[in-house]
């Protein structure tokens, strides 16, 4: 291989990482622990899956490091609601990734845009509107693939399809992380978008120092912000 | 809550999208003047370009979806498609390319009885299986996965994308993806080569994805090659909407070997110059790669020439010619391409979230240098604090 398709390669994967980063830095986690995480996500990605039997395997970054940080986002969560809120946004968006599947065009031309982002926007769009919430998004964007294979796996079994199951194989580029990041990029960029339209946060200067004010008792995804701050 | 309830698993219950029997929307694609170029059986839009098998470059203009219709204009006739000499892409790594096969259930009803078979092993299975044989015959190793990815719906590439990446991870040369076209007539695919009837082959370009040029590039090497030493087994070059998992290699490429009412047999024939064609653009002239020599005169087995052996349209002899240079450059043009998409995007992408999540421009690179800072863990020094949030 040349070396600049080996340049393409690497910059993709750099690119990749960067926003995957700055992805995890907005759930609660510092910076350096977004940075472990994400190099965490890519090494196990390389790593072969583990096999469960019965023709399941489970990859170590696309699937095992996603659903223990998923796990770690719970635990920590701030309020029950909070907590409820993430489960039925993750039951809701595996309904609709695996109806997705059903129901969309079948073929990638036919889509308005790549599929592998389609269950990324359904689960930020679902999360969102339910918790409006960065945490409930990754949660239910990894989440919400997660389940739908689980789904699809039964519905091959029951119909005797002989297809096995590689949860998250695709390591890093797999649609189970691709589907966290991305709703979490959607529920900042339409929360901010959202939040500014309606007037509850502004840009105000303290002490000559760029501030923003908050206005809202309750606004979007501020629960968690809290904790990105204690650095 | 509880209707909704009932409507998702009945939606679940129902069928969902056609699978790959035959009763997929088949467009014609027609010139300026009304005259039918061809036909492909997959969505058309706007903007998405065609190689037809004599090397025009067509963009469609226009599509009537009602119809089923699409107008091309001719673009141009570029002399780069009419390459002069074969080209090697040359790898570095050990000969050995990765094959799988997205859809699981196409199949040919002249040989397999149906168009769709969802058994687990159908008959673009055979052919990708027969691929792998002929490629192995010739000293390249072959990573044939057959995971099967059913059902035939819009996750199908979805599934498929892990097999693929697992077969990237392993350094593969070139990724494979075997697939047969849907359109109704068979004849489009017929062709002759050597006197041994077999179809055509048509390869597919996702256009929305980083390696975009870099598959295009590898595209048109192969139809260069095969057009120098087998002219009729690669139909055209159709680059639409979608990634179709090619954004995981710049050297990947989706087949169509014949279509679902072709004649298995020819199908399964023309595997062996096909596996002539990536051998010869990938490897050289199979000889062993620990010597990395470019593409040379060899007759085959059968007394054929090898895809590597043909004189240019400008009569220049090119055995034994090294293309390094050429072909490097050509990479390096497409690389850079990509590179350039990718790193643009990202740039747009930082400022436009900077912008977002702070309401307005001032102050947009005290911010980016933040960002820096935080994308590394602040190893890379601190950032300038401004008490905000991002």
């Amino acid at each position: 291989m040349s070396i600049g398709m080996i340049l393409l390669v690497v910059v993709a994967v750099l690119i990749l990482f960067g926003i995957g980063q700055r992805v995890l830095d907005r759930l609660r986690l510092t910076d350096r622990q977004a940075l472990v995480f994400i190099a965490l996500i890519f090494v196990g990605g390389w790593l072969p899956s583990v096999p469960l039997g019965g023709g399941v395997s489970v990859n170590i970054g696309g699937a095992l490091i996603p659903f223990g940080l998923c796990v770690y986002l719970m635990i920590r969560a701030g309020t029950a609601k909070e907590r409820i809120r993430a489960v039925i946004a993750s039951l809701l968006s595996g309904a609709a990734v695996f109806l997705a599947g059903r129901w969309f065009p079948n073929e990638p031309e036919m889509m308005p845009f790549d599929v592998n982002y389609l269950y990324g926007l359904l689960a930020g769009v679902i999360a969102y509107l339910l918790g409006r919430s960065r945490i409930s998004s990754f949660i239910a964007g990894v989440m919400g693939v997660l389940l739908a294979d689980g789904a699809q796996a039964v519905v091959n079994a029951v119909r005797g399809l002989p297809v096995t199951l590689d949860l998250g194989g695709g390591g890093a580029l797999d649609a189970v992380v691709l589907s966290g990041f991305l709703a979490v990029i959607l529920s900042e960029v339409v929360g901010e978008m959202l939040e500014r339209a309606a007037g509850a946060k502004k840009n105000v200067r303290v002490d000559g120092r760029e501030a923003v004010l908050v206005t809202d008792d309750k606004p979007a995804g501020e629960e968690e912000k809290k904790g990105e701050r204690q650095e | 809550m509880r209707k909704a309830l009932w409507l998702l698993l009945l939606m679940a219950l129902l069928p969902g999208t056609a699978l790959a029997d035959g009763s997929e929307t088949v467009y014609t694609l027609v010139d300026a003047q009304g005259q039918t170029i061809t036909s492909i059986a997959a969505d058309v839009d706007v903007g998405d370009e065609y190689i037809a098998g004599d090397d025009t470059l067509y963009r469609v203009a226009s599509v009537d979806a009602a119809s089923a219709r699409a107008v091309l204009e001719a673009v141009q006739e570029e002399p780069e498609y009419r390459l002069a000499s074969v080209e090697t892409v040359r790898t570095d790594t050990e000969k050995s390319i990765g094959i799988y096969v997205t859809h699981s259930d196409e199949s040919y009803e002249d040989g397999d009885g149906t168009a769709s078979l969802e058994t687990g092993w159908a008959g673009v299975h055979d052919v990708a299986s027969a691929l792998s044989e002929q490629l192995e015959e010739m000293g390249v190793h072959v990573d044939f996965d057959p995971a099967v990815h059913l059902p035939h719906d819009a996750g199908a590439y979805r599934r498929s994308r892990v097999t693929a990446v697992n077969l990237a991870e392993q350094g593969e040369a070139a990724l494979i993806d075997v697939h047969r076209d849907g359109i109704p007539d068979a004849e489009e695919y017929e062709t002759e080569i050597d006197g041994e009837s077999m179809t055509k082959v048509r390869l597919l370009v996702g256009r929305s994805n980083p390696n975009s040029a870099a598959n295009r590039q590898f595209a048109k090497k192969l139809k260069a090659a095969a057009d120098s030493a087998y002219p009729g087994l690669i139909k055209d070059i159709f680059i639409g909407k979608g990634n179709y998992n090619q954004e995981l290699m710049p050297h990947s490429i989706l087949l169509e070997f014949g279509t679902h009412t072709s004649n298995k047999e020819e199908v399964l024939r023309s595997t062996r110059v096909m596996a002539d064609v990536l051998n010869t653009v990938l490897f050289g002239s199979g000889e062993d790669t620990s010597e990395k020599q470019p593409a040379e005169t060899k007759e085959s087995g059968e007394g054929k020439p090898q895809a590597t052996a043909e004189a240019g349209d400008d009569g220049e002899d090119v055995t034994g010619t090294p293309q390094g240079a050429q072909v490097g450059s050509d990479d390096g043009a497409a690389a850079a391409t990509g590179i350039a998409w990718m790193v643009g995007l990202a740039v747009l992408g930082v400022i436009a979230f900077a912008v977002i999540s702070s309401g307005h421009v001032k102050g947009l690179p005290d911010r980016l240098k933040r960002f820096a800072s935080e994308l590394t863990g602040g190893w890379m020094g601190k950032g300038p604090k401004d008490g905000g949030e991002e």
